[in-house]
């Protein structure tokens, strides 16, 4: 194809989508990029196609060699950057620098029954959370249904503690909550507290991570005084478990990225 | 992110865009973080194409590099930082796989899809599990000739012409298919245009 400089080439669509995946020559990429100069509405087009492109790629991640990152880091320190002094430069005026951002949140999994007193630790993880869980003090009539479903839900996470190959995980839930699962040779109970409350387009899923999948698994009920507990259909012993909100009715593949991440040690 | 964040927000969560404003700034601090979020994407998109770790390598650390040292040109009206990195670890890639391999050898890679990748059950990240998946699901909702186009285009570095001619497909053909399965795959994956 050719065009004249500044006429729309009449495939522009068809280029903008190639040009995206670099499946072009040099000829044709400085003809894309002349025209997206001065078209905003390709210059819009382009973008939301690269970005697409750009997930092709992302979803072949993989580790780099170990001995990359201290390389890189050691030739950054002598490379100067565009429209700055080198870094020894930059780094004598301390004033310039800008404060060092906060370490971005992570999300870690420890394991809690690590140490001596396993046992009596996992009775002490089932005290705390029934006590979160608000075994009632008061003894209303109106109360006693919730009372009721309360010690079942305690009688649960009683039950799966007791298992002698449960392992506990601890996480803080992205966006506010926390979580804690009791995961044993046939059951992962999830119990999560402080979830924040969502609309009614959209649910909480657990997912079971096996081998490099994410199978979906069971959509959370709603919370009864804040917390919420459930047991994750099809988990199999190793397993690791997550969550994301998904659209009501849940998902057969995640839609949106982990909120909270629990990965047997 | 590669996933869409939830509405839920995490304050204490520093972007990446943010990032790399220091890093424009000199911050080094910054910019490890930033190769720990992206080391991974710009690999992984570097050996999907070049399928040889030397060359892989090699590519990471140039994109790395490049990063830091244009970091004051980034836009982020243009896009997110991922998106800036991975497009430019792909272009790096497309240009030395040109350059040092005949097309036979690509063909051959490209058509021996590598379905055994070794599960990293420690390191690798659940979010990029489930990113993969998500686009593995989309890729098998193209049709088969929509997906064969897009696939040799982006991960075997041709032109469009020389899909058309692996193929054996006319060029308006190729064209329209490249641009229905990259549009659709927007569609399916969530991306606003």
């Amino acid at each position: 194809m050719s065009t004249v400089e500044g006429r729309r080439p009449e495939d522009l669509d068809e280029l903008l989508a190639a040009y995206a995946l670099d499946a072009v020559d040099d000829v044709e990429r400085r003809t894309v990029e002349r025209h997206v100069a001065q078209d905003p509405d390709a210059a819009r087009e382009l973008r939301s196609l690269r970005e697409t492109a750009a997930k092709l790629g992302a979803s072949e991640a993989s580790a780099p060699p170990a001995a990359l990152r201290a390389a890189l880091l050691s030739q950054i320190a002598t490379t100067p950057q565009e429209g700055r002094p080198t870094p020894q430069g930059a780094r004598a005026d301390l004033d310039d620098r800008t404060a060092p951002l906060a370490a971005p949140g992570r999300r870690t999994a420890r394991r809690m029954n690590e140490g001596f007193g396993r046992r009596a630790l996992q009775l002490a993880v089932a005290a705390a959370l029934v006590g979160a869980i608000g075994v009632p003090t008061v003894t209303a009539l109106q109360e006693r249904g919730r009372a009721i479903e309360a010690e079942q839900r305690a009688d649960l996470l009683s039950d799966v503690l007791a298992d002698p190959s449960a392992e506990v995980l601890r996480a803080e839930v992205s966006g506010g909550g926390a979580a804690v699962a009791v995961l044993t040779d046939d059951r992962a109970l999830l119990v999560a507290d402080g979830l924040e409350e969502l609309d009614d387009d959209h649910v909480y899923q657990l997912w079971a991570m096996r081998d490099g999948e994410a199978l979906p698994s069971t959509l959370l009920p709603p919370a009864e005084d804040g917390t919420v507990q459930a047991l994750a259909e099809g988990y199999r012993a190793g397993d690791g478990l997550a969550l994301t909100i998904e659209p009501a009715g849940g998902s057969e593949v995640a839609t949106t990225a982990p909120i909270l991440v629990l990965l047997p040690g | 992110m590669s996933l869409p964040q939830p509405s839920t927000k995490d304050p204490t969560v520093v972007s990446s865009e943010a990032l790399m404003v220091a890093v424009a700034q000199g911050d080094q601090d910054a910019f490890a973080q930033l190769y720990d979020r992206l080391a991974r994407a710009v690999h992984g998109t570097a050996q999907a194409v070049l399928r040889d770790p030397d060359h892989a390598a090699e590519v990471t650390q140039e994109v790395m590099l490049e990063a830091w040292r244009t970091a004051a040109r980034f836009d982020p009206a243009q896009g997110s930082v991922r998106t800036w990195i991975v497009t430019l670890a792909h272009r790096r890639a497309v240009d030395r796989v040109r350059s040092v391999q005949s097309q036979r050898d690509r063909d051959q890679k490209v058509l021996d899809a590598d379905t055994d990748r070794p599960f990293d059950a420690v390191a690798e990240e659940v979010e990029e599990t489930m990113e993969r998946q998500r686009v593995r699901h989309c890729l098998d909702s193209l049709t088969g000739t929509q997906r064969d186009a897009v696939l040799l285009a982006y991960y075997g570095g041709f032109t469009y012409r020389e899909v058309a001619e692996k193929l054996e497909s006319p060029l308006p053909t190729v064209k329209s298919r490249i641009r229905d399965g990259l549009t659709r795959l927007r569609t399916c994956l969530g991306v606003e245009s």
